[in-house]
């Protein structure tokens, strides 16, 4: 039984060197006009490929493209006369166009589809744990619960007035970040308030159980902490936002006045 | 076709870098925003966190914790009934990390150092009995707010908080 042209075509299609067809395929070839053409064409582009001065990369693009080719050819979409096309026709037919539009086409489609998906999960509301997430937690709130809880569990006066250090840091950070974006003077003034309270309730609360040499390295630390806090609001008191300004003093001076009152008794001048 | 493949790749990194991602931080107005909202119970922590370090006694300590305990109960019963769940949930994380890490420890050390039948130790019971109104309340919210009965986030909230009652009545004993 005949094996039919469209198995010998895929046959020397899928060797590497379709030029080489092999001994079933010589055969077939011998005995069927419509192959031999079809080969001839196969043997022409290959020979005209290898020797073309194209990239490396369209040599297996060529190869597919003119299997695609034969494929339409086997499927009748391509006329007897057109199984022998010249060169010219093979670097571009129409069918490869065609196939090349789609492919661009679908590629597009494809881009377009992920950009959209990414838009909407960049913009749109996030999923977590299957559930709809409006808004990111307040990293603020954590840290004062967290702060809160640390000067719960802290046994001694110095260990209270580092987390109470630590939380009036967590507030001048907190003014920082706001205040460049935050209209509602209210808001900001809410920060100093707490921040002054921190400071001067808190802190210079525990200083009465931290005098002598022993606490010394624990208050030079606070006051430089300080210092450096109060020296920041104050720079940006003046160069600010308008909304900030005044907060942003009061957190000065707190800072300045809590700073003076540890340099004082860190020198002994304090009584 | 290669600019194609290119594109199509560097949205799929795209995508796929933002899906790692998940919880994302706050941006600067996010972080004004989420301020202005906390404001009132950050300043009961604010105030109860100086006011516990004013002292050593655990259970003036405890008495510190019940102005934050009630502001932080009553904005969840507020996002219940607004239908919020993600911020109730957020909120029920703190108000259960207080009770586990702060509000427990401390009766644990009041406990301790109370006698039986003392007058601190009424007192003790009566913020144990504040503290676990305050979550039976905010139970009771949870169940009745009909439509937020599927949220797996408000159910695992209420296991929490049937967890930290149990271990703050155990810490104040009896």
């Amino acid at each position: 039984m005949k094996t039919p042209c469209h198995d010998i075509r895929q046959r020397i299609l899928a060797k590497s060197d379709p030029r080489t067809p092999g001994v079933r395929s010589r055969e077939h070839l011998r005995d069927c006009s419509a192959c031999r053409e079809w080969f001839a064409g196969v043997v022409r582009l290959e020979t005209a490929l290898v020797g073309m001065p194209v990239p490396p990369s369209r040599g297996p693009q060529a190869f597919v493209e003119a299997f695609l080719e034969g494929k339409a050819k086997m499927s009748g979409r391509a006329t007897p006369s057109a199984t022998a096309p010249s060169l010219s026709t093979v670097a571009r037919p129409p069918v490869r166009e065609g196939r090349e539009r789609w492919l661009r086409v679908f590629g597009g489609v494809a881009a377009s589809l992920l950009l959209l998906a990414g838009i909407v999960r960049i913009l749109g509301p996030a999923k977590e744990n299957g559930a709809t997430v409006q808004a990111p937690p307040d990293p603020f709130m954590q840290r004062m619960v967290e702060l809160n809880i640390e000067i719960a569990s802290a046994e001694t006066a110095a260990a209270r007035l580092e987390r109470l250090a630590d939380m009036a840091d967590e507030l001048d950070q907190q003014m920082r970040t706001i205040a460049p974006v935050e209209r509602d003077p209210r808001n900001l003034q809410s920060i100093a308030d707490m921040y002054g309270k921190v400071v001067s309730e808190g802190v210079m609360s525990q200083l009465d159980d931290l005098r002598g040499p022993g606490h010394n390295a624990v208050l030079d630390r606070i006051a430089s902490r300080l210092n450096r806090a109060g020296q920041g609001e104050e720079e940006l008191s003046v160069d600010g936002p308008p909304a900030a300004k005044e907060p942003l003093r009061e957190m000065a001076a707190v800072s300045k006045k809590g700073t003076s009152k540890l340099r004082q008794i860190l020198s002994g001048r304090d009584s | 076709m290669k600019r194609l493949l290119i594109a199509i790749l560097l949205f799929a990194l795209l995508n796929g870098v933002v899906a790692a991602q998940g919880k994302r931080s706050a941006t600067p107005p996010e972080l004004a925003k989420l301020f202005a909202r906390n404001r009132a119970m950050l300043d009961d922590l604010v105030s109860g966190s100086v006011r516990m370090s004013g002292t050593s006694d655990s259970l003036r300590k405890t008495e510190s914790y019940a102005p934050v305990l009630k502001s932080l109960s009553g904005e969840m019963r507020a996002a219940i009934a607004e239908g919020d769940a993600i911020r109730a949930a957020e909120l029920g994380r703190h108000l259960t990390k207080l009770l586990d890490q702060g509000v427990a420890p401390v009766l644990t050390a009041a406990r301790q150092k109370i006698a039986i039948g003392s007058q601190e130790e009424s007192k003790l019971y009566r913020l144990r009995d504040q503290s676990t109104e305050l979550i039976g309340t905010l139970e009771q919210s949870i169940r009745e707010g009909e439509n937020q009965k599927s949220s797996p986030e408000l159910r695992m909230l209420l296991k929490s908080l049937e967890a930290s009652a149990a271990k703050v009545k155990k810490a104040a004993g009896n």
